[in-house]
């Protein structure tokens, strides 16, 4: 394997598993309305944009 | 804490620690583990070096501090470590960085002779073992006061974390510290925006905060929401603010976990950048923490522990979800800290003191697993602050910095800026910490001395004072007596706005006569030689001058500090 595809290649793990922590972290947020509704407006808020966050480094991923 | 707090706090946390274990691995050169192999971009320097500088101890001990002080702490974190990135990027770095050497003590010795770079180790390890203790105790109060964990189980985790952080430098060096470093500067920044939006929404912004200190003591709004509103007795408050931002002038220059950083960078650019870009965050994100002290106080009127303070706030005013992601932002500040400065002090502790005085002449690979093996053992010290902690972080921090610190800084900027002769630096040295430790001794054991000795603000400008004017007038008299210091003494070592002509790594490596044949000449002469810019030279940009960006920011700091906030 050359040097440019293994970058490629580490690069794709990193983004992706980047990705994947940035979900989770989503979805940790919102179960947390589960527990108590107070300023659970700002929770939606903050998992919108790391969901987002994920999904761009997903894209990228995909593009490289 | 919920258990989905918990859940976000490991999965932030662990989820870094694992991709820095995963993905820099098995990396065995002494030139990859300590140095990165000079690979470092410049948004990695920047966000490192500001998740480097910025610790969970901040995060406690400023809220803390601006409990007591005020904001006159932000003109530290905004000016301060500015002026010191700046200066050791344009300036301080350059040299080192050019002459291929590892550590900013090995520049000293080049530079000063062997009793300087004994004496910056040690006080870099006193400096930064001290800074372990503050966030060990920090992590302590956050667990025990949020988690609501029993000493027991918070001290245990603590442990953990420190035991965590050390895998993965260990496997990957000076790049996983890094590249972790930047993950973790993102939790951090989310940590203190959250936390300080929702208290300061819910206290009722800045009117609320004012009248709630008001209702306290009339004067208090006076003395906590100005940046000069703080004066203890026998300072005022220039002399206070002179202090704060020294205290952290210093802390750039001097620290070996910044410049090894720094010393990484794949080029000049890319470390001028990255002091710009950790100027900036750090200016956004200290904000968050400094302005929490004040509210602090408006809410908990009476601490008895002021370091309580901001995991109080946190207690009273985060839903279960949001106490999670702030936790997750306090352990990444202590993680890439605590991996930070495991990978600073061990390079110094290897090229300055083991391979330098003990054992010389040992293969590539034993110096990088003595280096690995001497991390755990550099952050097991902290434990030894703990007992001292107890009357506020920050107030022993400042106390010693001004003491013990202020000296190496001016020893090096008289070492970096002029060409005093090699001798000078160790009197400069000992008369600044002759004086720092006398002023302590006497501020502790309240020996009958004038308060302009003791005062542990005053000590900022004597310890500039005091060894600068030493050096020069000792350099003085040796130039009478046997002329200036020549150009075979300095050259390399020295700023120079143009690259040196000879090549330096040749002639460092020749310099010291006993380093002959040893792993370090061997080290010196193989370092190559890194380029100004890593794009192509006659592209014109104006990101070609990171130092006119560094006037525009420092402009507009001052102007915010002592016109706006003052």
């Amino acid at each position: 394997m050359s040097n440019s595809e293994e970058t490629s290649r580490e690069k794709k793990f990193e983004h992706r598993y980047s990705a994947g922590l940035l979900a989770a972290v989503a979805l940790l947020l919102l179960a947390s309305i589960y527990y108590t509704f107070v300023l659970w407006p700002l929770k939606v808020f903050l998992a919108l944009i790391l969901a987002l966050a994920s999904a761009l480094l997903i894209l990228r991923s995909n593009r490289l | 804490m919920t258990l989905v707090d918990w859940l976000i706090v490991l999965v932030v946390n662990l989820g870094i620690v694992l991709y820095g274990l995963i993905t820099f691995k098995g990396i065995k050169q002494s030139f990859d583990w300590y140095l990165a192999a000079k690979s470092l971009p410049w948004w990695a320097v920047g966000l490192s070096a500001f998740s480097t500088a910025v610790d969970s101890g901040d995060y406690v001990a400023i809220t803390g501090g601006a409990y007591r002080f005020g904001l006159s702490q932000i003109s530290q974190w905004w000016l301060g470590i500015a002026i010191g990135w700046f200066v050791l990027s344009c300036f301080v770095i350059v040299p080192m960085y050019r002459s291929g050497v590892y550590t900013n003590a090995e520049w000293l010795e080049f530079r000063f002779g062997p009793t300087t770079r004994i004496m910056a180790v040690l006080i870099n390890l006193q400096s930064r073992t001290n800074v372990v203790g503050n966030i060990y105790f920090s992590l302590y109060l956050v667990l025990n006061i949020i988690g609501g964990l029993s000493p027991f189980w918070s001290w245990s985790i603590v442990v953990a974390i420190a035991a965590t952080a050390v895998l993965y430098v260990v496997t990957g060096g000076l790049e996983s510290d890094v590249m972790t470093n930047a993950l973790q500067a993102m939790a951090m920044i989310v940590s203190s925006v959250v936390l300080w939006g929702i208290v300061w929404f819910r206290g009722g912004g800045w009117q609320g905060l004012d009248q709630k200190l008001s209702a306290i003591d009339s004067q208090l709004p006076e003395v906590l929401l100005h940046v000069g509103g703080y004066s203890p007795p026998g300072a005022s408050p220039w002399l206070v603010v002179f202090g704060l931002i020294v205290g952290l002038t210093t802390y750039a220059v001097i620290n070996q976990y910044e410049a090894i950083r720094f010393l990484g960078a794949r080029s000049e650019w890319d470390f001028k950048m990255g002091a710009l870009l950790a100027s900036a965050i750090t200016a956004f994100c200290l904000w968050f923490n400094v302005s929490l002290g004040p509210l602090a106080r408006a809410d908990f009127p009476n601490l008895e522990i002021i370091d309580s303070a901001y995991p109080l706030l946190a207690k009273k005013y985060l839903p279960a979800g949001l106490i999670g992601l702030v936790l997750a932002g306090l352990v990444a500040a202590g993680y890439s800290t605590f991996a930070s400065i495991g990978m600073g002090i061990s390079s110094l502790f290897v090229r300055d003191v083991y391979a330098r005085f003990l054992v010389k002449r040992e293969t590539d690979d034993h110096y990088t697993r003595v280096g690995k093996l001497s991390v755990p053992v550099i952050l097991a010290l902290g434990f030894a602050y703990i007992p001292f902690l107890q009357d506020g972080m920050l107030v022993f921090y400042l106390r010693i910095a001004g003491a013990i610190a202020v000296p190496l800084m001016t020893i090096m900027l008289l070492g970096i800026f002029t060409r005093v002769h090699r001798a000078t630096g160790s009197i400069g040295l000992f008369t600044g910490l002759a004086y720092g430790i006398s002023s302590i001794l006497g501020d502790w054991l309240q020996w009958p001395l004038p308060e302009w000795y003791t005062n542990m603000w005053w000590a900022y400008l004597w310890n500039i004072i005091l060894p600068a004017s030493v050096m020069l007038i000792a350099s003085k008299v040796i130039t009478l007596s046997r002329g200036p210091a020549t150009a075979e003494e300095i050259e390399g070592l020295v700023y120079t706005r143009k690259r040196p002509t000879v090549d330096v790594r040749e002639l460092m490596g020749r310099r010291i006569l006993i380093l002959k044949d040893t792993w370090l000449q061997k080290t010196l002469l193989k370092t190559p030689e890194m380029p100004e810019f890593p794009f192509p030279a006659n592209q014109n940009t104006w990101l070609r001058r990171p130092g006119l960006l560094m006037v525009v920011y420092l402009i507009v700091v001052c102007y915010l500090l002592f016109v706006v906030l003052w």
